[in-house]
């Protein structure tokens, strides 16, 4: 199962539905068990958390339940920007690894570096194309990808929309590390160029009328929509993922399109969640995670175990749990409210994503 | 696509904004400036205990917040980024005055250090107070803080709907006693008093600072808004001196809205309000765009990555006197 064997798409098609079936029907304390197990199999666990093992005041095999992880602490990130990342893979994989590497990260400092093993990247695939049906994507449409490429995993959404979901993909690069640097060195107008860049790009693909679908960025798409409206409005819809997305831009998007689905994601290369329906005229944009591999709930800022009661705001802590892949409570860099999903998921969601904000959120500070 | 400023109301209990004032030699210019103006030192207008007399305390206060304020606008416009759309509560709502261009920074501050001559109330005047109240969304707002017909209970101020849509939150002002008796009728959790807040603002308690200072803002040389300037006191654009002056003479006594200040803002275009100062807690309401604060000197940098993702116009306009 790898990104570049071939196989009948119809099949491909039906081997994700059963496992998001599967996944969705899994015990998390139950998979929690097995994944610290393989991860801390003295033999043929993964050679960071064998090494983490010996500094830890309890043994992690005796861990029970999903919520005991807290036990790890937050997840020091830092460490995926020099460690190997194959030490991260349970020695359980043949060595020596094959495969790709993924960045995340990477506009304000060093990237973070990741493994992919073939099955992480059908999981990722796998939901991707949930995701696209139960939004109102159809199969055997072309997709425009507009999204980062290169260390990127968003750019496997190729291989997502050809091989998971049976399209045609046009693709187009950008390179969202140097439009931050730009705005960050007070240079907007020249960022602002480089977006100019991209539009003409995606123009000209867009031009001859054959793309239905657009993959891209918030920001991008909203450049888009506002300098070639008559190229948005025939699409059939876009898909959303990588920058902030406020109620007006996903108000402004369904708009432009005159019969559009609007699609949205939220993660990076550690996890990924799928967007559920907007509510209360998108005011309420919620997503869930990719469950069981991908959890996420959300955190208070100045306590990072304790989440916060659902509908309020605060961290985003994201813990992953593939088979190849353990990283508990990772703090993210953004906030969110937490998302009550009443059943229609087994886990908590996180809606109204912002970068995260380290203030006050008392609210005796109103007056 | 427009950049909204937003000011909060009210005298914070913490110091904020040293950070902001170490970092950038703009504000520590416009510091030495104030000090100039109101007679207080930069450390006190910074950081250091505030005056123990209520009236004085509450003008060092209004100078420290005010000059906080306007130090970050002066921060952020020296990185291209100005306001399409100007707005406040109470305090910011003079704030938003001063940088739309209706009103002078010297004279703005000179007021506020003005207003520390109110006279004290006699020490049998009954102790006064403040309160936020959580109410459900829907129904009538009277009925469902329950505080109207109590003697000694204003409501003083609205400040919007929770970020997940499920309460609004007002603000009570009045007699503490009478605040105490209100929280203690309702579910535990209903009201939530404020204990370092000993004026009651926004409501008819403050008729005698309201008095004391209608002649010095009657002589104030207000002129007409050259941005868009949006009330706290109900849902109106000001554009003339005199709608200004209007608003100063009665902010101590008219309740305030939050809702009417992010409405006109949104009907102005704003698509990305900055909140300044910290001066609205983060992540409790729900405002009808995105906020980014900003009081630490980070908060710029995801600024203009905000404005820059949600397509913000970055046009140059005036900026205030």
């Amino acid at each position: 199962m790898t990104s570049t064997t071939r196989t009948p798409a119809g099949s491909r098609a039906a081997e994700c539905d059963r496992l998001v079936r599967d996944w969705l029907d899994t015990d998390l304390d139950a998979w929690t068990r097995r994944v610290v197990a393989r991860h801390f199999d003295p033999l043929t666990g993964s050679p960071y958390w064998l090494r983490r093992a010996a500094g830890l005041d309890f043994d992690p095999r005796d861990l029970t339940r999903y919520d005991q992880l807290t036990a790890f602490g937050p997840f020091p990130v830092e460490v995926l920007r020099d460690m190997d990342p194959a030490d991260l893979v349970p020695l359980a994989v043949p060595r020596p690894l094959t495969g790709r590497i993924w960045d995340t990260g990477g506009t304000t400092g060093p990237p973070c570096r990741l493994f992919y093993t073939p099955d992480m990247l059908l999981h990722r695939g796998a939901w991707r194309r949930w995701s696209f049906v139960s939004e109102g994507f159809l199969p055997h449409r072309t997709w425009l990808q507009a999204t980062p490429t290169g260390p990127h995993l968003i750019g496997n959404g190729v291989w997502e929309t050809t091989e998971l979901f049976e399209g045609r993909t046009y693709a187009i690069d950008m390179d969202p590390r140097w439009v931050k640097r730009l705005i960050r060195a007070g240079r907007p107008a020249d960022a602002q160029e480089y977006t100019t860049h991209l539009l003409e790009q995606i123009a000209d693909v867009l031009r001859p009328g054959r793309v239905d679908y657009v993959n891209t960025t918030p920001a991008v798409f909203q450049a888009l929509t506002r300098r070639f409206p008559e190229l948005v409005a025939p699409l059939k819809g876009v898909r959303l993922s990588g920058t902030q997305l406020s109620a007006d831009m996903y108000r402004d998007f369904t708009a432009a399109m005159s019969d559009g689905v609007c699609g949205r994601s939220y993660g990076n290369t550690f996890g990924n969640a799928a967007g559920l329906p907007v509510e209360q005229n998108a005011e309420l944009m919620p997503y869930v995670p990719n469950f069981p591999q991908v959890t996420m709930t959300v955190v208070d800022k100045q306590e990072w175990s304790e989440a916060v009661a659902y509908g309020k705001t605060g961290q985003v802590r994201l813990t992953v749990l593939h088979d190849d892949l353990l990283l508990p409570n990772i703090l993210e860099r953004d906030q969110a409210l937490r998302y009550d999903p009443k059943g229609k998921w087994p886990s908590d969601g996180v809606a109204n994503v912002t970068p995260l904000q380290t203030t006050s959120s008392a609210p005796e500070g109103l007056y | 696509m427009s950049l909204g400023f937003l000011f909060g109301g009210g005298v914070g209990t913490e110091v904020r904004g040293t950070e902001m004032y170490r970092s950038y030699p703009v504000m520590r210019d416009l510091y030495e400036q104030v000090s100039e103006w109101t007679g207080l030192t930069v450390g006190q207008i910074l950081e250091e205990e505030l005056p123990t007399a209520q009236e004085e305390r509450q003008s060092a206060g209004t100078i420290r917040e005010t000059a906080l304020a306007l130090g970050i606008h002066d921060v952020l416009v020296e990185h291209g980024l100005r306001p399409s759309a100007l707005g406040g509560l109470s305090l910011g709502a003079m704030t938003a005055s001063c940088l739309a261009g209706a009103i002078g920074r010297r004279e703005l501050f000179e007021m506020l250090a003005h207003t520390r001559h109110t006279p004290e109330l006699p020490p049998e005047s009954p102790e006064q107070g403040l309160a936020l109240a959580f109410a459900p969304v829907e129904g009538d707002l009277v009925a469902a803080y329950r505080g109207e017909g109590r003697a000694g209970v204003h409501l003083s101020g609205v400040f919007g709907v929770t970020a997940d849509g499920a309460m609004q939150i007002l603000m009570l002002s009045g007699e503490r006693s009478a605040l105490e008796e209100v929280a203690a009728d309702l579910p535990p959790g209903t009201i939530a008093p404020l204990p370092d807040r000993p004026i009651a603002v926004h409501s008819p308690l403050r008729g005698h600072h309201r008095e004391f200072m209608a002649p010095y803002v009657g002589a104030m040389p207000f002129t007409a808004p050259e941005l868009p300037l949006f009330s706290c006191l109900e849902q109106k654009k000001l554009t003339t001196a005199e709608g200004v002056r209007d608003l100063f003479d009665r902010n101590s006594t008219d309740a305030i809205s939050l809702p009417d200040v992010c409405a006109g803002m949104k009907e102005e275009g704003v698509r990305l309000a900055l909140i300044m100062g910290g001066s609205i807690p983060d992540g409790i309401l729900r405002f009808p765009f995105p906020v980014v604060h900003v009081d630490q000197p980070e908060h710029v940098q995801q600024v203009l990555t905000s404005a820059f993702d949600l397509g913000i116009d970055l046009a140059p306009a005036q900026t205030g006197r």
